[in-house]
């Protein structure tokens, strides 16, 4: 590996001769950015990674079932009172206008993007990203470049090979096809992640779309080409939010939606790739009950473990969050304009009993968590010389397809700062590969 | 072209012009740059007004920074390979991720070589390079036929507006006006562009006559 | 059983031509435990391609799309709907026990609502609920839109069907009372109403609080949703390359009842 992190430079050369960006608009400037890249890897020992992968598959089929479930007319788990009505019928990712539509195979949650932490014990699940879930195009382009610039590395070391997420995708978008072609749907160029959209639709063999290009006609989809022919698609992997996707169902003067759209998914007649709607479910609020989840559809015990979540709206765990809450991180589930994330040791005695107060009035607000210390990876200093310790998270890819499989890699992200837990890409985070190991 | 929308085709034929309106004018700055270093320090008026632009630049030296790297000067080479860039990265599916990654390195190299002020006309032949790799990519990975004559197209009906601008021999432009036709003919099943023959023929047909006709197919 | 001819029309004028318009029609009565739709017949102008559908909540949509330039657009339906009385017999969905974007309540409303005293009993209440949202309303046409929230017209205290209905199914709602909105046609009226169906035994009932009353006959349902979003009649998005459009809707509902 020593090989490797001599190379920093010449990676960063490639990593800009191919343009792996994302982009942001600072200040009402639209501008691209390189997504720091660096070179030691994230590693994952075969036998570890075999615990995740059976977790993460668990994880993808429970979530499955429930979107399942609620969007029927049924909601069996509801009226079993494993998970209260109100945590879905109020949230804001449930969509009415998604009840009662079947997708293409059942299936809802073709990509996940799963986010797990290491702590000194065990992996812990953050969260779950259900709806467009991005970022795997990095480590992909990124394997390919290091690949290059340091063969001997991959002589040395036993990697599973990660370039196959193209092939993972795209057999997932022929299992769900509906008839016709596959196209990504972008909502153009100026979006943070187009990079990623054409990239994927080039690797995957599918029709990089802008929302022009596609037409519904007779409950059908069709891609206009150049010779005024029309192809027909049956499947979607759109990476527009379930808001925009059609104005006649959703918002009325959105104009990166493809009119009708919703007519003809609700027919059968393409696959959305994610289905609308996921939004319930990876929910901060939702996120609770995913173990439960796990034992009622699937009769198993949870493999991979939650970070350890309390919900005011049950009397035992609003007792603990009001006698611990110093020691908790506190969430607000209502998205827009909360009061976000809160630790409560940065709080003082007044603004504590400030917020116990709110949790008595809005249960159903909030969640509480345990802090979880997790593992510092390694990530070389500015002049390539020494290294520092950051915190680093991991969005795992699961595909759902006919079958459910989990890509050998994932994206791990790290914070530039070294007090940060913040890893987004937008706020100056950079990103590794994970080597998922053969032994 | 089955799976390249009209917006698509418009990318392609763009990408033809812009790439080779930064790949002819590099010659040609250097060109005109070479008269200015001895006897004709204000060459760069006559370069100005057959392109029809005109530049605040005083000597040889402000002639070249403004026409590579000015992002305001409509002209520059920074410019037509920022559109060039802006047209390509919408197609990579159908021009393949190594064709784009040419453009990406001549842009970056336009950046990198040009953003201070001492810039070296010899480094231009960087850009150059970039641009003869990204032709030679469009030969070797595009497979769609109907793909790569939409950018050679633009790339032709590009050159044949320079060469008459720059007054270029009238057998090297009946050359460009041959393989424009030749293109055209393959892509226009439409017979959208049925006069575009006799515009080429005809003694008092503008480039921008030629332009607007071929246009016409890739609106 | 009763019978009723019906005809609705809804014409549109733009104030400049419009292009490639696209729309969602909710304007087809269903077929449900009460009403039987026979000999029904739509007519688009311009003529426009449309395929039916069927929305979330079971309502049919007409979708289609006008790509030629046009400065008007018309629909029309006619037909006959025999009405049994009032009742729709059918499992119920929970998602109407709970608070929808224009259905919520504010603040004032679980206020006021708090200071009545709301007597036993499903049906006793709802016609309660009704009567106090009658008696505390102005009917004024003009004051709200198609997408005021029931918090807004509670606040006006004036407003439209739509909004009297919005107020009774948050408040409904908020008492456990499964609610949710009807739009259709009612014998005699000029133009569309809107009403409410709440869930008691089993069964979908409708209380009528425009007009104070317990619906039995009369009623013909164009569609049902958790609020008005759920049941625009029309919806449609177009462009124009000539400036901001100016819509002028006019619509006639003609119901009669076959002796």
């Amino acid at each position: 590996m020593e090989h490797l992190r001599e190379q920093k430079e010449r990676v960063n050369e490639t990593l800009d001769r191919y343009g792996v960006k994302f982009s942001l608009y600072k200040n009402g400037q639209f501008i691209e950015q390189l997504f720091p890249f660096d070179a030691i890897p994230r590693i994952i020992k075969a036998k570890d990674f075999q615990k995740l992968e059976k977790g993460l598959i668990q994880r993808s089929h429970a979530l499955n079932l429930f979107l399942n479930d609620i969007y029927s007319d049924k909601g069996y788990i509801l009226r079993d009172k494993i998970v209260p009505e109100e945590y879905v019928y109020n949230a804001p990712g449930f969509l009415p206008e998604c009840m009662n539509i079947k997708p293409p195979q059942g299936v809802y949650n073709h990509i996940s993007g799963i986010d797990l932490v290491e702590a000194p014990d065990d992996w812990y699940i953050l969260e779950d990203n259900l709806r467009v879930p991005s970022g795997a195009s990095y480590p992909m382009i990124a394997r390919d470049i290091t690949r290059r610039i340091s063969p001997e590395t991959f002589e040395i070391n036993k990697i599973v090979d990660n370039r196959n997420y193209p092939q993972l995708l795209k057999s997932m978008f022929d299992d769900v096809n509906c008839g016709g072609i596959t196209v990504v749907l972008t909502p153009g160029r100026y979006n943070s992640a187009f990079f990623e959209h054409s990239y994927l639709a080039e690797k995957t063999g599918s029709v990089l779309a802008f929302p022009e290009d596609l037409e519904v006609i007779d409950s059908k989809v069709y891609y206009k080409t150049f010779n005024s022919t029309h192809q027909r698609v049956g499947a979607i992997y759109r990476r527009v939010s379930d808001d925009y996707i059609d104005p006649m169902t959703f918002v009325q003067d959105s104009v990166i939606g493809v009119p009708h759209l919703m007519e003809a998914y609700s027919k059968g007649n393409v696959a959305i790739i994610n289905a609308p709607g996921n939004g319930v479910a990876d929910d901060k609020g939702i996120y609770y009950f995913v173990p439960a989840m796990i034992k009622y559809y699937l009769g198993e015990e949870p493999i991979l473990k939650n970070a350890p979540t309390y919900i005011p709206y049950y009397d035992n765990d609003k007792k603990y969050i009001l006698d611990n809450i110093e020691n908790l991180v506190i969430k607000d589930v209502s998205e827009a304009g909360g009061y976000g994330v809160i630790f409560g040791r940065d709080l003082t005695n007044e603004k504590l009993e400030e917020l116990k107060n709110i949790i008595n009035e809005n249960p159903r607000r909030f969640i509480a968590q345990e802090i979880i210390n997790f593992l510092d990876l390694q990530v070389l200093s500015d002049d390539g010389q020494t290294t520092v310790p950051r915190k680093a998270d991991l969005r795992a890819f699961v595909i759902h397809g006919k079958d459910v499989k989990v890509w050998n890699s994932g994206l791990t992200r790290f914070s530039r700062n070294p007090d940060s837990f913040v890893v987004n890409s937008s706020q100056g985070g950079g990103f590794k590969d994970t080597w998922i190991m053969y032994q | 072209m089955d799976n390249v929308s009209v917006n698509k085709a418009n990318c392609l034929y763009w990408l033809g012009r812009y790439t080779e309106r930064a790949y002819k004018l590099s010659h040609i700055i250097t060109e005109f740059y070479d008269r200015m270093v001895d006897y004709d320090s204000t060459a760069y008026k006559e370069f100005c007004s057959r392109l029809g632009i005109t530049l605040d630049v005083a000597d040889k030296e402000s002639f070249l920074k403004t026409i590579i790297s000015d992002e305001n000067c409509p002209s520059s080479i920074k410019t037509s390979m920022s559109k060039a860039y802006d047209n390509s990265i919408i197609l990579r599916e159908q021009i393949d991720t190594e064709t784009v990654a040419y453009i990406q390195l001549a842009y970056n190299n336009v950046m990198r070589l040009f953003s201070d002020n001492h810039c070296r006309i010899y480094d231009l032949q960087q850009v150059v390079d970039n641009l003869m790799s990204f032709w030679g990519a469009v030969d070797d990975y595009i497979i769609d036929d109907y793909v790569r004559d939409t950018i050679k197209a633009g790339k032709y009906v590009e050159r044949i507006d320079i060469f008459t601008r720059f007054d270029r021999s009238e057998y090297k432009i009946k050359g460009c006006k041959n393989r424009l036709k030749r293109y055209i003919h393959h892509l226009d099943t439409d017979h959208i562009c049925y006069d575009l023959d006799e515009i080429l023929e005809s003694s008092v047909a503008t480039p921008d006559d030629i332009a607007a006709c071929v246009g016409k197919l890739f609106k | 059983m009763k019978t009723y001819d019906f005809e609705f029309t809804t014409k549109i004028d733009f104030s400049l031509p419009v292009i490639n318009h696209n729309f969602v029609l909710k304007c087809i009565p269903h077929n449900s435990f009460c009403q039987m739709i026979y000999d029904e017949k739509l007519t688009v102008e311009p003529d426009a391609n449309f395929t039916t559908g069927k929305d979330s909540y079971g309502n049919i949509t007409v979708n289609g799309t006008i790509l030629p330039e046009h400065t008007s657009f018309m629909f029309s339906v006619k037909g006959k709907a025999g009405l049994g009385k009032y009742k729709i017999m059918e499992e119920l969905n929970r998602v109407y026990l709970y608070p929808s974007s224009s259905a919520k309540l504010s603040d004032n409303m679980i206020a006021f609502l708090k200071k009545l005293s709301i007597p036993e009993g499903t049906e006793n209440t709802v016609k309660f609920i009704s009567e106090t949202v009658y008696n505390y309303m102005t009917y004024t046409k003009g004051v709200t839109d198609i997408n005021t929230t029931a918090a807004e017209a509670f606040e006006l205290k004036q407003g439209v069907c739509q909004d009297y209905a919005h107020i009774v199914i948050a408040f409904l709602r908020e008492l456990k009372i499964p609610a949710r909105y009807a739009a259709g046609f009612i014998e005699g009226d000029g133009e569309t109403h809107a009403w409410v169906e709440y869930y008691h035994n089993g069964a979908w009932y409708a209380i009528d609080p425009t007009n104070n009353n317990i619906v039995d006959y009369g009623y013909i349902k164009l569609s049902q949703g958790l609020d008005s979003l759920g049941c625009s009649v029309e919806r449609g998005c177009f462009v124009s390359n000539q400036g901001i459009v100016n819509q002028t809707a006019n619509v006639t509902v003609k119901v009669g009842e076959i002796k």
